[in-house]
């Protein structure tokens, strides 16, 4: 197993390299940040000394090497916005709050997706099952941003059971976390309805049903397993998606995790910070695939690992 | 599975093809509503009461014709403008569909392509396509989205082109197992030895076998570039005006929520009630073209 | 937030048993703003927004009270020793937020920087500042390079607070950017970026404890949500609010409203070069006609906003105001004058261009003015872009293309800051293609002129020049609406200033 999982890191690195590369001449056909940086009455001089002291001067693909050369000693360029901190530092102090706001979503929808998808399942064409396919379909179909201006209208100013934004305390994460999980629980909620169904079709399913045990039993004890497959493969894909969601519900909730940094970053063109966010986020995006894989052959040791 | 004669299955994936099952309701309605609002967009000048840029001092958000306050001259209300809003949603419902499909032909066409090549070549060429697969599914996209629209122009024909550069990977992965599980039958290798050239065998072959899950993964695609390009103009950096687009009115709405309900209300009911119709439809053609899924 | 920190004090209070009297004094604000702080290095930024939150931590030599006027603060008293020298008199005994003593010292090293180093964004404003020099610990004569009717303006604006020199050598201005140190009512506390900064209050401060224990500075982008924590007490003065919450949050109590003029006006920059349309002096008249001012604020700004036929606003010093509070409107004679310079209906079409989400409602500005133009027979390539994507697309000389819409502040208070790029040669004469003699000639020379007599008659015909030629095209004035609680007495004053220094809690 410790093989397996230094296998998959390594083969991270050309995954991380093509990152670097994207992000690298994004920045670098996204105009000229001295202009930026000094305003619209920046004299000549001004942008001369600026353009050469970020060595914007030199062949791109110097720059590309010196980038990443920077990037292998932990440094990832001074802010545009924030003057004169280190990118590294602004987005590993917003990690915490994305990540919370992360999990707390995921822990949402495997707490809405498990029963809404039994039920949906053992009542197969019932009102139930109608109900959540219903449900779940909506939950994909509805923007997000809708989903949360929506969430903060009802409970946050009409009802004020919850904290409208910001993180304050532990009941803040609520609302945006509920608002970034309600499309994966939506998708969580099909895979589970459907794979279970195609679980209890199966023969052994049937033996089982056939020797009386109990369909409780029977989904609980046999079918979760054998469903628990695609259901953690959805997780692993959806990862990217969940990031891709917080960057917009943490706009919405003014949520001060890498999200909203990467908004507020690209619209100031603070490109240092928007390659950082995205290598933060692509190797954990890659991170929960891998812990996918591993979590895989523990459900399934049939899949072997080499 | 491996000793089903290349004939038979052939002609089983044709008749699954042909064996369509009945159209559930759900599709049903969906077909009714997408097929609606792609007449809307192909006739918006004939049908639009308005102007959906004239604004209006005296109309200024006009509540809709059955409420307290409405009229029937703006049977959807107006914006903070004095805009129809109902002319507004007409209008947009091009850019929509323009978007949406467009996004996906450029997205379907990229991924099929990728996924027949690393799939039929495989070895390194496979290794390297899907490394490049896996570098776009590992960053969120709507961070590159953000940049290169923040970067150049928030055009309607550079939003279509980076949704359809970036969305491509999920045709890829699909069309590339498929024709993997393909090449392994026997039939494959009947028709190399008659001595096709890869590209007819490719084109001829491969491609009508995995046309239906390309469909039905087009389908749901349209859903998801409809929400997005809500997501982008949000963020302020989707297809901005004179433009009208159902997320840019949804976005702009988004601060009336609380006065005027039916700014944001509209658009929002109709990008949901789109999406909802597409994935109805897509669940169905899953079902029909895909036997082997169960949806 | 009222509620709730009242809640937590008097549980804390039953806990420990404190007074009634320490209780009342338990006191945080919240202040919600769209936008973030760059950092605290009070010499790198150019926002007025910013600074409205940095003034709680530092004063100036000088500083405008409510109503606009020069007031001393570190400064006691000043005297002007010649055209280009005035001499101040420092404050004695005002301490720092570390606890060492403000001194000449001090303010000569935070001046020095601003208008030595260009690379800081506010030497613009500053340069014109050949030295300060220290007389003795409490004296300092700061000197201009020539004549400077405006030094007091300088020194009494964005970037003008008044540093620890000790504190800022040992930590550097890397390190002042984090962890700040003024003189100011609160003293800086926790910066968590793109969330809060907190500030305690600063018990020493000169002028007298604030009403405040605790001021917290909140970014919160979304203006919905931003309105949302106000009525649901989460903060307790929210700004700016959409024109459209103010009659929902009017109703609800608690919470109300107050109008804040800013500074800035809305403008149309023109190309007048050869071979743009707009060359022709008929053509930039008849989109002055074709603009309704008024129409444009009551259907896009909700009312709000002041016509203005010049860059100026009420408070600006030597301004022509008679161009202030009117604005021309004549589609019929709009249509004549386009006849005039060959021009039929449909015939002539103008690229208009502009940002979105950089001003209120900038592309639903941008959005009317076209059909305005539309309407006595202008057609408009209408091109509007997210503001990071606007800026880096029409930043520059060559880049107007048609107009372009642009609002610009007067944070120096002054009729020169909004003619001086005007002259022949400066950034919007080469901007807009467009340069007069005798403006330039009246415009340089009120920028040496000490004469409070003269220098309002020169920068007068100078904006006349500038409303008559027309490579500008002043719009409104930009009026802001703050949202706050009503348990809090303050105003918003003109310099857009967010001093909770003022603020006290009603029935205090």
């Amino acid at each position: 197993m410790a093989k397996y999982i230094f296998w998959r890191i390594l083969q991270m690195i050309p995954i991380l390299l093509g990152i670097t590369l994207i992000v690298f001449l994004l920045v670098r056909v996204s105009g000229d940040p001295v202009l930026l940086m000094l305003g619209e009455e920046a004299t000549a001089e001004q942008i001369e000394a600026l353009t050469k002291s970020l060595g914007l001067d030199r062949p791109l693909y110097v720059q590309y090497l010196s980038y990443l050369g920077d990037v292998l000693q932990g440094d990832l360029g001074m802010s545009l916005r924030y003057v004169n901190q280190p990118a590294l530092e602004i987005v590993m102090e917003r990690l915490p709050a994305t990540l919370t706001l992360a999990s707390t979503a995921l822990l949402i929808a495997i707490l809405i997706s498990i029963p809404a998808g039994i039920i949906a399942s053992v009542n197969r064409h019932g009102l139930p099952d109608y109900l959540a396919s219903f449900l779940s379909v909506f939950g994909q179909a509805i923007p997000n941003f809708w989903l949360g201006i929506m969430l903060i209208l009802i409970f946050g100013v009409t009802l004020q059971w919850l904290p409208v934004s910001g993180w304050d305390n532990p009941w803040s994460v609520l609302l945006p976390a509920f608002t970034l999980g309600a499309s994966l629980s939506a998708v969580l909620t099909r895979i589970l309805r459907s794979s279970l169904l195609d679980v209890m079709g199966q023969d052994f399913i049937r033996t089982a049903h056939a020797k009386g045990v109990s369909p409780v039993h029977v989904i609980f004890g046999h079918a979760l397993r054998n469903a628990a497959l695609p259901y953690i493969t959805l997780i692993g894909l959806e990862a990217s998606s969940l990031m891709a969601g917080a960057v917009v519900v943490e706009q919405v909730f003014a949520w001060p995790g890498i999200g909203l940094l990467a908004v507020q970053a690209i619209g100031s063109r603070d490109m240092a910070v928007v390659q950082t966010i995205v290598l933060f986020a692509a190797v954990i995006v890659m991170s929960i695939n891998l812990i996918v894989d591993v979590l895989y052959s523990f459900i399934d040791p049939r899949i072997q690992h080499g | 599975m491996a000793d089903v004669t290349p004939t038979t299955l052939l002609e089983e994936d044709r008749l699954n093809m042909r064996n369509w099952p009945r159209i559930n309701p759900l599709a049903g309605a969906g077909m009714v509503v997408l097929l609606t609002i792609a007449l809307v967009a192909i006739f918006s000048p004939l049908v639009a009461p308005y102007d959906p840029g004239m604004p209006d001092l005296r109309a200024r958000l006009s509540p809709p014709a059955w409420t307290a306050e409405g009229s029937w001259a703006h049977i959807l209300g107006t914006d903070h403008l004095g805009r129809d809003i109902l002319s507004r949603l007409i209008f947009g419902s091009r850019i929509a569909l323009t978007v949406g499909f467009g996004g996906v032909c450029i997205a379907g066409t990229i991924g099929v392509f990728v996924g027949l090549v690393s799939g039929y070549f495989g070895g390194k060429t496979d290794a390297f396509l899907m490394a490049v697969v896996n570098t776009l599914l590992a960053i969120p996209n709507i961070l590159l989205y953000l940049t290169v629209l923040a970067v150049f122009s928030q055009s309607i024909i550079l939003l279509i082109v980076v949704i359809g550069c970036i969305n491509w990977t999920a045709f890829a992965r699909v069309v590339r197992s498929e024709v993997m599980s393909l090449r392994s039958r026997a039939f494959i290798e009947n028709s190399t030895i008659i001595g096709q050239r890869v590209p007819v065998m490719l084109f001829r072959h491969m491609l009508p076998n995995v046309f239906g899950s390309v469909i039905v993964i087009a389908t749901l695609n349209v859903a998801t570039i409809i929400i997005l390009e809500a997501a982008l103009s949000f963020l302020g950096f989707g297809v901005q005006a004179p433009t009208v687009t159902w997320g840019g009115m949804l976005a702009d709405g988004r601060d009336y929520v609380a006065t005027a309900w039916w700014l944001a209300c509209f658009p929002g009911v109709t990008i949901t009630l789109l999406t909802l119709s597409l994935i109805f439809i897509g669940d169905w053609l899953r079902d029909v073209l895909d036997p082997r899924s169960n949806g | 937030m009222f509620k709730r920190m009242k809640t937590g004090a008097s549980a804390l209070a039953l806990l420990i048993g404190i007074s009634g009297a320490a209780f009342a004094q338990d006191r945080e604000i919240v202040v919600a703003q769209g936008i973030d702080m760059p950092g605290f290095d009070i010499h790198d930024h150019r926002n007025t927004a910013v600074e409205a939150v940095m003034i709680n931590m530092f004063d100036y030599l000088v500083m405008r009270d409510e109503k606009g006027v020069l007031q001393p603060a570190l400064a006691t008293d000043w005297e002007v020793i010649s055209d280009q020298a005035i001499r101040f008199n420092l404050r004695k005994g005002v301490l720092f937020h570390d606890g060492t003593e403000m001194t000449a010292e001090d303010v000569s090293f935070s001046l020095d920087r601003v208008t030595k180093d260009p690379s800081v964004q506010l030497n613009l404003f500053y340069k014109a500042i050949s030295d300060v020099e220290i007389v003795d610990e409490y004296t300092v004569i700061v000197r201009t390079h020539k004549p400077d009717a405006i030094l007091l303006n300088r020194i009494s604006n964005v970037g003008s607070g008044i540093v620890p020199k000790h504190y800022v050598e040992k930590v550097g201005w890397e390190g002042f950017a984090t962890a700040p140190i003024g003189t100011g009512p609160f003293k800086f506390v926790e910066w968590r970026r793109d969330d809060r900064v907190i500030m305690d209050v600063f018990p020493e401060h000169w002028r007298g404890r604030a009403h405040w224990d605790r001021l917290v500075h909140r970014t919160i982008p979304e203006s919905s949500t931003r309105v949302g924590e106000l009525m649901s007490g989460g903060v307790d003065i929210a700004l700016p609010v959409p024109e459209q919450e103010l009659a929902r949050i009017n109703a609800t109590d608690g919470v109300e409203t107050k109008p804040s003029p800013t500074s800035r006006v809305m403008n149309l920059f023109l190309n007048t070069k050869e071979g743009s349309p707009l060359h022709d002096p008929k053509v930039r008249e008849a989109v002055d006609l074709a603009i309704d001012e008024q129409g444009l604020i009551d259907l896009v700004m909700g009312g709000m906003g002041v016509p203005t036929r010049a860059s100026i606003v009420p408070g600006i010093t030597d301004v022509p105001m008679e161009l202030f509070g009117t604005y021309l409107y004549d589609p019929e004679r709009a249509v004549e004058l386009l006849k005039e310079a060959g021009y039929g209906p449909g015939e002539l079409t103008i690229p208009l261009a502009g940002p979105k989400g950089r001003y209120p409602r900038d592309a639903e500005l941008l959005e009317v003015i076209s059909v305005m133009l539309n309407q006595v027979g202008i057609k408009t390539e209408l091109s509007i872009l997210e503001w990071s994507a606007f800026q880096s697309r029409y930043w520059g000389i060559q880049n107007i293309d048609g107009m372009v819409l642009i609002g610009n502040a007067s944070p120096l208070g002054d009729g020169y800051q909004q003619t001086y790029r005007f002259v022949c040669g400066a950034l919007w004469s080469e901007m807009t293609g467009w340069c007069d003699e005798r403006f330039s000639e009246l415009v340089l020379a009120a920028s040496t002129s000490t004469d409070r007599v003269e220098r309002p008659k020169q920068l007068g015909e100078a904006y006349h020049i500038l409303t008559e030629g027309r490579p500008i095209l002043p719009l409104f004035q930009l009026e802001n609406i703050v949202g706050m609680s009503s348990a809090i007495d303050w105003t918003p004053d003109a310099n857009e200033s967010l001093w909770m220094y003022r603020a006290h809690p009603k029935g205090n």
